[in-house]
């Protein structure tokens, strides 16, 4: 039976040549998803295809923007070095806001000679001059959202570290930050890009039955969340430095893109110096999407960890990198300055995924998807999907965020598939060719 | 500075199509501007403003391009396939770039053109004796501002 | 065209082919959408859903509900329409295609609708949104009256809400304001008013002034018992205007029954009664007796009941006079002119409570009730429009509580002045 996805795509693509500004629309015949599926496998197949123009490819799934839990995630694939291939997860509304401006997958080639923003605004691509976007992420984001009527829903902004082509570079998600450990910042800095602006005008139709399904299956995930420090309890790497902070400074929770768990907190901590004996001071604050950047952070100094965060948000340099250069007893100012310094060198170099014990989950397969997705062991799983990297690989080809699928491992493949189809026999299918497509990419 | 600007019209006329209207009237029938502004002429429609550029009038300087809601009625009704709504904007953003208008309104937040000043004015008098400080920013940064106040 | 014919043609406008519909009543517990931007977690589901109702797609640009996110401050929140008691998007419609039906949803009618925009510009919350690349206006009609948004949003921070206001205070209020003028006028004749202060006495502040200023030595039993009003003030605000003034429930009730026309501007202003309290102190210091408390309305009504009363036909004039000025505004004397309301604002400036409005659950410019019953006006309109919380002047307010009372959505309180003014994170968030 042939199960097609296209339904749930505008089986579109778009190619962007910096090297001479060009811009195209390619339709994507549906065999493509018919045997590839989708997300990160139909990533790396079109990865191959332009591999010569070392390509970045932004990527949805079948189920991106749909009426199942989650269904934010964008992914960015490409040739690491190494000639690995890696995927980076984007979560918020990424994943939608691509889809729904009618571009399922923006394949990026070539190089820039000037600093360029890509912007995909009413469902109109275009690449314009940014050599104004400078100096640290919140002044970046003002220029890109002043704009009025044409303000961009969400935003992907590389900051100071990836203008210095450090190798810790991130490309950040509004001021949120990322879950890129992997050097995709430095990889879209070294295109020139200093940032991607989303805005979508359409729309994909998705069943509705789903609508009804989406109900009972959040009030149930709801029942077992209890805690903002949820994620970082349950994740390998982190800690109860980071778990503490987290409740001391908890603000307010946040969610990406239908997403039942708002596993995004905001944590709020008083600006530096603002407060004197008769006032509380000024506060600031700092949303947490890298947890296990805050848990190295935390780690190494649970004091400031907070204020720190955002500084290296600010730079648009990966935490966890930044963690591991800090000393545990220098004043705050003083391991600011030293991440400034860090974000501006290029050369300098740390291996993250090394220093923490990844223990039940595969070295290998975490930094093929970026090392930045918190190292949840899926417990409790119902179906084949049981590692992490089997469970990220599901999520990242279905367009669902990982996130959600290793906290709550009973989520089986065909509850998912469900969300699109009602017909049993289809979702069998449809399992049957998403298996193969997660084997491919966890084969790279 | 009229030669350049006269190369920009013809394109801005190209680009919307106004070469082919035929001065049928569907567009000044369906303006909504005739509820709006008691001087309500055939000169703010679509189809006068055409017929000025073809014309060869002074249309830049001319204030009749500010009446227009950009409703885009007009173009609904036009059987020549002219968009009204891409004419006025274009012509309305050639008229900022030459400097050819003093008077424009733009968002006190992000400095935006939003609304024509005679829209602007219509509203204002519409709603009588209510004050108007939210009327001076586009509505983007009104709902941010809204946000910043109520969340 | 034959002159002749030309003649006879009228010009027909809007206001012949689609008039706007006739002042009805308003409902009094209209359906709303309620919103707590502390649950709001940003996930967007509402825009999904309602885009799916709109335009049978998951398209978020076509929903008319729009989540909104700070990131600066980690706040969110949902953009939609409130469905205005009196909607600002219906007067300002060319083609009058906006009603409000008896239900009091707000509606577009796409019949007439030519997509002008103009609606959102005249919305404090530019409410329609404009879908981008078509230019339609879609705006939020509360699914015929089952919204989808509430029913699937994951936090619980939208709720289809009726109002419920507290109701009660003014049945406790009336029997006190009635009571206090049987006391004060029929059983205690006099009481109040100084100028035939018998054996209880609980002198009228600015008659007690006058006194002093009068005969220039002061009697401390009486100026003791003047102070026990100042002080009750202090502690309570114009809670004397509100609920005990005999003459304030007079013109209550012949507030509730004139017709307003408005008062001219020259005469509105706060500060007159200021003048007249230092008018009449001035006065009586250089006259020897009491001029104001000849002409005061109140003590014509205290001492008017019965043979002890002094009665004397102009004096009785007086009363009427000065309550005609309820043909202008409510409560207008006590606005304006009353000086015995001066001396208690002086005292309520320093006041120990305080009226808040604008909590986070207010519908600011949607509902606007409160500022509409005020009997003092001192309820901003401007800054409701504005989407922000108004200061209340304590000095002005009379704590009637007409709007704690009429607030449907228990955004009207009372409290202590060093509480916080704006009332933050509303924890305990319970509907009846």
């Amino acid at each position: 039976m042939d199960v097609l996805m296209t339904p749930f795509y505008n089986a579109k693509m778009a190619l962007v040549n910096l090297e001479n500004s060009s811009v195209e629309t390619i339709d994507l015949p549906s065999e493509l998803f018919a045997e590839h599926t989708g997300g990160v496998r139909l990533s790396t197949v079109l990865l191959e295809r332009y591999a010569d123009n070392a390509p970045l490819v932004f990527g949805t799934g079948p189920l991106t923007g749909s009426f199942a839990p989650a269904s934010c995630l964008m992914t960015a694939s490409f040739y690491s070095n190494g000639n690995k291939v890696v995927h980076v997860p984007f979560m918020l509304n990424t994943g939608p806001q691509l889809k729904f401006s009618g571009i399922d997958f923006l394949v990026i080639t070539g190089r820039s000679e000037t600093p360029v923003i890509i912007e995909l605004i009413d469902n109109t691509i275009r690449i314009t001059p940014g050599d104004t976007l400078a100096g640290d992420l919140s002044k970046r984001e003002d220029l890109l959202l002043a704009r009025g009527r044409n303000c961009p829903e969400i935003v992907l902004l590389t900051g100071n570290a990836a203008d210095n082509s450090s190798a810790h570079a991130c490309l950040s998600t509004g001021l949120w930050g990322s879950l890129d450990k992997a050097s995709l910042g430095c990889a879209v800095g070294q295109k020139n890009i200093r940032a991607i602006a989303l805005k979508a005008a359409g729309g994909i139709r998705f069943p509705e039955h789903a609508i009804e399904m989406s109900g009972p299956m959040a009030s149930a995930l709801k029942n077992q969340y209890s805690t903002p420090q949820f994620v970082v309890q349950k994740s390998m790497g982190s800690g109860e430095a980071a778990s503490q902070l987290i409740k001391k400074h908890f603000k307010k929770a946040h969610a990406c893109y239908h997403c039942p768990f708002p596993c995004m907190s905001y944590l709020e901590f008083p600006q530096a110096g603002s407060h004197s004996l008769f006032k509380a001071g000024k506060k600031q604050g700092v949303f947490l999407l890298d947890h296990e950047g805050f848990a190295a952070l935390s780690k190494k100094r649970p004091a400031d960890a907070v204020v720190l965060l955002k500084h290296c948000i600010e730079n648009g340099i990966d935490p966890s990198a930044a963690a591991a250069g800090l000393d545990q007893t220098t004043p705050t100012e003083e391991a600011c300055s030293h991440i400034d310094l860090f974000a501006s060198n290029h050369s300098a170099s740390v291996d993250t995924a090394d220093s923490s014990d990844t223990g039940a989950v595969s070295l290998e397969f975490y930094r093929m998807f970026g090392s930045g997705i918190p190292r949840i062991v899926p417990t409790g799983s119902a179906d084949e999907y049981d590692t992490w990297e089997k469970k990220t690989a599901l999520a990242m080809t279905l367009g669902i965020c990982p996130i959600l699928l290793l906290c709550f491992a009973h989520i089986r493949a065909e509850d998912l598939l469900a969300f699109l189809w009602s017909d049993a026999d289809v979702i069998a299918a449809a399992k049957e060719k998403l298996a193969h497509a997660v084997d491919a990419v966890l084969a790279g | 500075m009229k030669m350049k600007s006269a190369k920009e019209i013809r394109d801005i006329m190209t680009a919307s199509g106004a070469h082919s209207c035929v001065e049928c009237g569907r567009c000044v029938a369906v303006c909504p501007m005739a509820e709006m502004y008691p001087n309500f002429s055939i000169e703010m429609s679509p189809r006068g403003v055409i017929k000025k550029v073809m014309m060869g009038e002074d249309i830049l300087a001319d204030e009749y391009i500010w009446y227009c809601t950009e409703c885009n009625a007009g173009t609904d009704v036009c059987p020549a396939g002219v968009s009204d709504r891409d004419l006025i904007k274009g012509l309305r953003q050639l008229a900022i770039q030459q400097g050819t208008v003093k008077d424009i309104r733009t968002c006190t937040c992000c400095g935006e053109l939003f609304a024509a000043l005679h829209v602007m004015d219509f509203i204002t008098e519409r709603l009588k004796d209510e004050p108007k400080g939210y009327l001076e920013m586009c509505p983007a940064c009104r709902r941010k501002v809204y946000l910043l106040r109520n969340a | 065209m034959p002159e002749a014919a030309q003649k006879q043609v009228e010009y027909i406008d809007i206001k012949d082919l689609r008039p706007l519909p006739a002042k009805k009543k308003l409902p009094r517990h209209p359906p709303v959408i309620v919103f707590n931007p502390s649950k709001c977690t940003g996930c967007s589901t509402c825009e999904m859903v309602c885009s799916n109702r709109n335009v049978d797609k998951v398209a978020p640009a076509s929903s008319s509900i729009k989540v909104l996110r700070n990131e600066e401050e980690g706040k969110n929140f949902a953009a939609l329409c409130l469905h205005c008691r009196e909607p600002l998007c219906l007067e300002a419609c060319p083609t009058r295609a906006i009603d409000k039906d008896d239900e009091g949803i707000v509606r577009i009618r796409r019949l007439f609708c030519v997509e002008c925009g103009i609606c959102t510009l005249a919305c404090p919350e530019s409410a329609p949104m404009v879908e981008p690349v078509t230019g339609k206006i879609r705006k939020c009609d509360l699914c015929e009256g089952d919204p989808l948004c509430v029913k699937h949003c994951p936090e619980g921070a939208l709720h289809f809400y009726r109002g419920k206001a507290v109701g009660w205070i003014k049945y406790l209020r009336w029997p006190v304001q009635l009571l206090s003028f049987l006391l004060l006028v029929v059983v205690l004749v006099g009481t109040f008013c100084y100028f035939t202060a018998g054996v209880v006495s609980l002198p009228c502040p600015t008659g007690t002034l006058q006194n002093i200023a009068a005969t220039k030595h002061i009697v401390f039993a009486s100026a003791g018992a003047a102070l026990v009003l100042i002080v009750l003030t202090i502690l309570l605000g114009r809670a004397f205007c509100g609920w005990v003034c005999p003459f304030g429930f007079f013109l209550d009730l012949v507030g509730s029954v004139v017709p307003k026309f408005g008062l001219p501007k020259f005469l509105k202003s706060r500060m007159i009664k200021y003048g007249i309290l230092g008018g009449a102190i001035g006065g009586a210091a250089g006259l020897g007796f009491q001029p104001f408390c000849t002409v005061c309305p109140i003590g014509s009504i205290c001492r008017s009941y019965g043979v002890s009363g002094v009665l004397q036909g102009a004096e009785l004039a007086i009363v009427p006079a000065i309550a005609s000025l309820e043909l202008g505004q409510r409560r207008s004397w006590c606005r304006y002119f009353c000086p015995v309301g001066a001396v208690l604002a002086l005292a309520a400036k320093i006041g120990l409570i305080k009226i808040v409005i604008g909590a986070k659950q207010c519908k600011k410019f949607s509902c606007m009730q409160c500022a509409d019953i005020c009997p003092m006006g001192i309820i901003d309109r401007e800054a409701l429009r504005e989407g922000t919380a108004p200061k209340i002047p304590m000095d002005e307010c009379i704590l009637c509580m007409r709007c704690v009372d009429t607030c449907p959505y228990s955004s009207a309180k009372i409290r202590f002045r060093w509480q916080k003014t704006i009332p933050g994170e509303v924890k305990a968030w319970t509907y009846s």
